[in-house]
């Protein structure tokens, strides 16, 4: 963040346009020099590096460069610096006490020739026991201008760039009212985003739109004044917005310019310009304990998907970050692993677990105040010490029953959304439209999908059923081998005889182990 | 028929069926909202209209006994202003010339109210002295906002800026506020500091009420209206010296001159070219903002800067100063400038003890120490002095190029006013024929208001 004088930004039709740096090669010499200045310096007094600074920033104004770019970019540096005070014989404070003490007993308090002048600081220094040079060294030591840069952190010229338009769009937003955020990014992404928000006491009211997560974020007195109080603490959020897989952002910023009122400006900025911008790390958690470790095990042995920290939910006008969430066909659940943690934290969850709308399961641990669990619209799955893999099985099984009507309903649709040919493979369809082949067969057995019947994993149309059935009485042979024969030059896939000969209500009878030898009856 | 009353970072959240006045419905959380300084009317609205309350705003600090420690017989113009506060509803403005005794107006008001206390000043060195008048006044330890230290205590004191940033955490501790300074609550970042404190009891105290810009309005709202006032001519003679001004008006040095004009005329020109007249101080503003858009506003702005500098720095200054110090070899003598770096060369070339607002506490401690006790009898410093600071005991003062404030001018004659035998002289140093004279005008007509 940069001080508000620095902010290069012009507005245009009510939005502001903030001027980053974009890697011109000019910008990218500046940066350069004002690294290799910062280096050069290295051992030297601030009052030289100072004024070397001041003259690189009157060459590159020359040059059409804005001024504001050279500090901004000066000032990243000096925060790379360390200075320190020189060291010096005696403490200044103590070489100046002396001084001004003794001037005041012997001449009242001024000097008022270079004779004066020398006979107070020769006494002075006499007195202090060392030398006039050595005294006149220490008495300003601790000026601002005498501070010694030690060390510089060094940085490539194009990441101090992108720094740089981060600190600038930072800048721009102190004196935001107001910040949306739209993304798409998984919730895993998203918590950091929201422990920010928490932690710089704003408010957020969330919303779905399109698939996308929309955050309105301001402060508490936001709602009775425009105020930008909370500009600064809306600034602070960029570098975890920024890592985001996907961001929009849009600030309402309060605009003083030329004399004229002030104004309330849109600044608009997306993902699409990430390359502006440093690339910072988003740093995923770890699991957060051994028992969300075994349960994402356990279920992927149940035939179900796992996704850890998937999308976040609504639950009213916040957002709830579920632990898991587990697919199987069109049936999601999500699931909230409640494990140890203060009552205070406790209420507040099951406040926000209790406004959910989706499908979502607790696991809890049983040493938990269990009567306040009762009373959520969610299934509870109770535990004590570990998740016992039988009977979480079975709890999964009996959310998986009586979502059953939803899932076959579901399961129905989408059949009806595919092309089907007269014969096809249960397992493939299966995939094609995302279910389990359990699922599907479970619909298919049901008989409410009218026009096919089920032979093995295989779905028949049963309008062929009687072409077969002509196939086999007029074929004069009992041997599957010759009727197979028939069967092809008919058109039908080899792979589906046996199947249409069954469900045609035939049976097969093996005479050995030869397929050639086997007949139907 | 009831309504919960709760703090929430600055606001005050109210549950129940019905919004009050002031509040506004906050869809967020699904209640009422209002900024947390208008508590007392939204609670006084709520029992006129018998509404059970169940209060959960206020959280202040443990609070021990207030007790003073020492006599201290008021004046009858302060016990007179406290009477006014009082009768106000202990809310408004007292406005009293510097070294007239705000602090103790103040202490004595937390006395008779024995309540957890707020007191906002502006300056490090004034939040130091508060501490030091609290703790040796009631023998308390006081918590402190501000210059790194954060304890919050039953009485505390903190910095504006320390306030500002942590207004959501301190708006319901304290019962009784006090604005030091007060005008500066009126600036538009400050005055959420007044907004978010839920405080019944507020107290403002200053010199100078009206702020050139207008912002003194806000003050009405936020600590009430002035109570009591009293000018500085008002004063002198009776409780404070009686004070002479007296101008020395110095000419440039010949190759000042031409700088100087050089500048002036670069000034000019890139003004015209701007497109901008300067005829109030509102165009200067105008020119200031400006100056970060267009090219020639910003050159304008830095040949009028360094033409000021010139004129404000002028060597003719120096040769003033140190006829004035020789006339009075024996006095103590204050010295104001502009910048520090006119500090630093005056404190250099004369071996005068310098203070900015960077000198270290314990340095800053000992100059003022030592000018009490006459171990130093000059002193040259750069703003830090402005506001409210004890020196007691100067009798000459000399100001050599000040911004045309009204404010910091009477501040700074402040620093002369103080009770003794002989008549209080300002030496006002001003090159002539230059821009210094204009705010030289403004600051002299402060006194006549």
């Amino acid at each position: 963040m940069l001080p508000s004088p620095l902010l290069r930004a012009r507005s245009w039709k009510g939005r502001m346009i903030i001027l980053f740096a974009r890697g011109k090669p000019i910008e990218i010499e500046l940066a350069r020099v004002l690294i290799d200045t910062y280096q050069k310096h290295v051992g030297k007094k601030l009052g030289e590096l100072s004024s070397s600074l001041d003259e690189i920033e009157e060459y590159y104004e020359s040059l059409g460069v804005d001024y504001r770019l050279v500090r901004g970019l000066s000032i990243l540096l000096e925060r790379r610096c360390k200075f320190s005070k020189p060291e010096t014989l005696i403490q200044p404070r103590r070489a100046r006490k002396t001084v001004f003490e003794l001037c005041n007993a012997k001449l009242g308090g001024f000097t008022t020739s270079q004779e004066e002048r020398n006979s107070i600081l020769n006494k002075a220094a006499w007195d202090l026991g060392i030398s006039r040079e050595e005294l006149e060294e220490s008495l300003w030591a601790d000026l601002e201008e005498n501070l010694n840069l030690i060390d510089f952190d060094e940085i490539e010229e194009e990441r101090l760039l992108k720094l740089y338009n981060q600190s600038l769009l930072q800048t721009a937003l102190f004196k935001a009212l107001s910040l949306i955020l739209r993304t798409r990014a998984p919730g895993r992404e998203l918590k950091r985003v929201l422990r920010e928000i928490k932690f710089r006491k704003l408010m957020y009211q969330a919303e779905k739109e399109d698939g996308f997560l929309i955050l309105r974020i301001d402060g508490p007195a936001s709602i009775m004044k425009m105020t930008t109080r909370y500009g600064t603490s809306l600034a602070k959020l960029i570098p975890s917005i920024i890592p985001l897989s996907h961001w929009e952002i849009e600030a309402s910023v309060v605009r003083r310019s030329e004399g004229r009122e002030k104004r309330v400006l849109r600044l608009l900025l997306g993902s699409k310009e990430r390359d502006l911008f440093p690339r910072n790390e988003s740093v995923l958690d770890r699991y957060d304990s051994q028992i969300e470790r075994n349960f994402s095990k356990m279920v992927s042995a149940l035939d179900w998907k796992v996704e850890r920290e998937p999308e976040a939910l609504l639950a009213g006008k916040a957002l709830f970050f579920p632990d898991f969430k587990l697919e199987k066909g069109p049936l999601s659940v999500y699931v909230e692993v409640v494990g140890f943690w203060t009552s205070n934290y406790l209420q507040k969850k099951l406040k926000k677990i209790s406004d959910v709308e989706e499908r979502l399961i607790l696991i809890v641990d049983k040493n938990l105040a269990c009567s306040s669990f009762q009373k959520l619209p969610h299934p509870v799955f109770y535990y004590e010490g570990r998740i016992d893999f039988g009977s979480f099985a079975r709890f999964l099984s009996r959310i998986e029953e009586s979502s059953k009507k939803m899932v076959d309903k579901e399961i129905m649709e989408r059949l009806v959304k595919v092309k089907l040919e007269d014969c096809v493979d249960i397992r493939k369809l299966a995939k094609e439209i995302d279910v389990t082949k359990d699922q599907l067969l479970n619909v298919l057995k049901q008989g409410i999908f009218k026009g096919y019947v089920v032979a093995g994993d295989v779905m028949i149309k049963e309008e062929l059923l009687d072409r077969v059935r002509r196939i086999v009485e007029t074929s004069g042979t009992k041997f599957f081998s010759e009727i197979s024969k028939l069967m092809s030059n008919a058109g039908f896939r080899e792979e589906f005889h046996l199947p249409l000969i069954q469900a045609a209500g035939y049976k097969l009878v093996w005479r050995s182990l030869d397929l050639s030898d086997a007949v139907i009856e | 028929m009831k309504v919960r009353l709760e703090y929430d970072r600055g606001t005050l959240i109210i549950r129940g069926q019905y919004g009050t006045p002031f509040s506004v419905w906050d869809d967020r959380i699904g209640a009422f909202r209002a900024p947390a300084y208008k508590y007392p009317d939204i609670k006084n609205y709520l029992s006129k209209s018998g509404i059970e309350v169940e209060d959960k705003v206020m959280s202040p600090p443990p609070f021990e006994q207030l007790e003073r420690k020492r006599v201290i017989k008021l004046h009858p113009y302060q016990e007179e202003a406290l009477r006014f506060w009082f009768s106000s509803g202990s809310k408004g403005v007292i406005v009293l010339p510097p070294g007239s005794g705000k602090t103790i107006i103040a202490m004595e008001a937390m006395e008779r109210l024995q309540k957890p206390t707020l007191i906002v000043v502006p300056t490090l060195p004034l939040l130091d002295q508060w501490v030091n008048r609290l703790e040796d006044f009631f023998g308390i330890e006081v918590g402190i906002l501000g210059g790194g230290k954060k304890e919050i205590k039953g009485v505390t004191v903190s910095t504006y800026d320390s306030a500002y940033l942590r207004a959501e955490e301190l708006g319901n501790k304290f019962l009784l506020a006090v604005f030091d300074e007060c005008h500066h609550l009126a600036a538009e970042g400050y005055s959420q500091i007044g907004e978010m404190l839920a405080s019944e009891h507020r107290m403002g105290l200053t010199a100078t009420f009206e702020r050139e810009d207008g912002a003194h309005v806000r003050l009405l709202s936020l600590i009430g209206g002035v109570v009591y006032k009293m000018k500085p001519t008002e004063l002198a003679g009776e409780h404070l010296a009686d004070f002479e001004v007296v101008k020395i008006p110095v000419r440039l040095k010949p190759e000042e001159k031409e700088q100087y004009e050089g500048l002036m005329s670069e000034y000019k020109k890139s003004l015209s070219k701007a497109g901008i007249r300067l005829e109030r101080l509102e165009d200067f503003k105008k020119l200031v903002i400006k100056s970060g858009i267009s090219e020639d506003a910003r050159k304008a702005l830095i040949a009028r800067n360094k033409a000021r500098k010139i004129a404000i720095n002028s060597a003719s200054k120096l040769e003033a100063l140190e006829e004035i110090l020789k006339a009075h070899k024996w006095d103590k003598v204050l010295i104001f400038t502009e910048y520090n770096e006119m500090a630093h060369i005056i404190g250099q070339r004369f071996l005068i003890p310098v203070l900015t607002h960077r000198t270290s506490p314990a340095e800053r401690e000992d100059i003022l120490e030592g000018f009490r006790t006459g171990r130093y009898t000059k002193v040259v410093t750069s703003k830090v002095l402005d506001e409210g600071l004890d020196v007691p005991d100067a009798r000459i003062a000399v100001v050599l190029g000040g911004s045309g404030s009204r404010r910091e001018f009477i501040q700074r004659l402040g620093r002369i006013l103080r009770r003794k035998e002989k008549r209080a002289i300002l030496y006002e140093v001003v090159t002539s024929g230059t821009i210094e004279v204009s705010a030289s005008y403004r600051r002299r007509k402060a006194l006549k208001e």
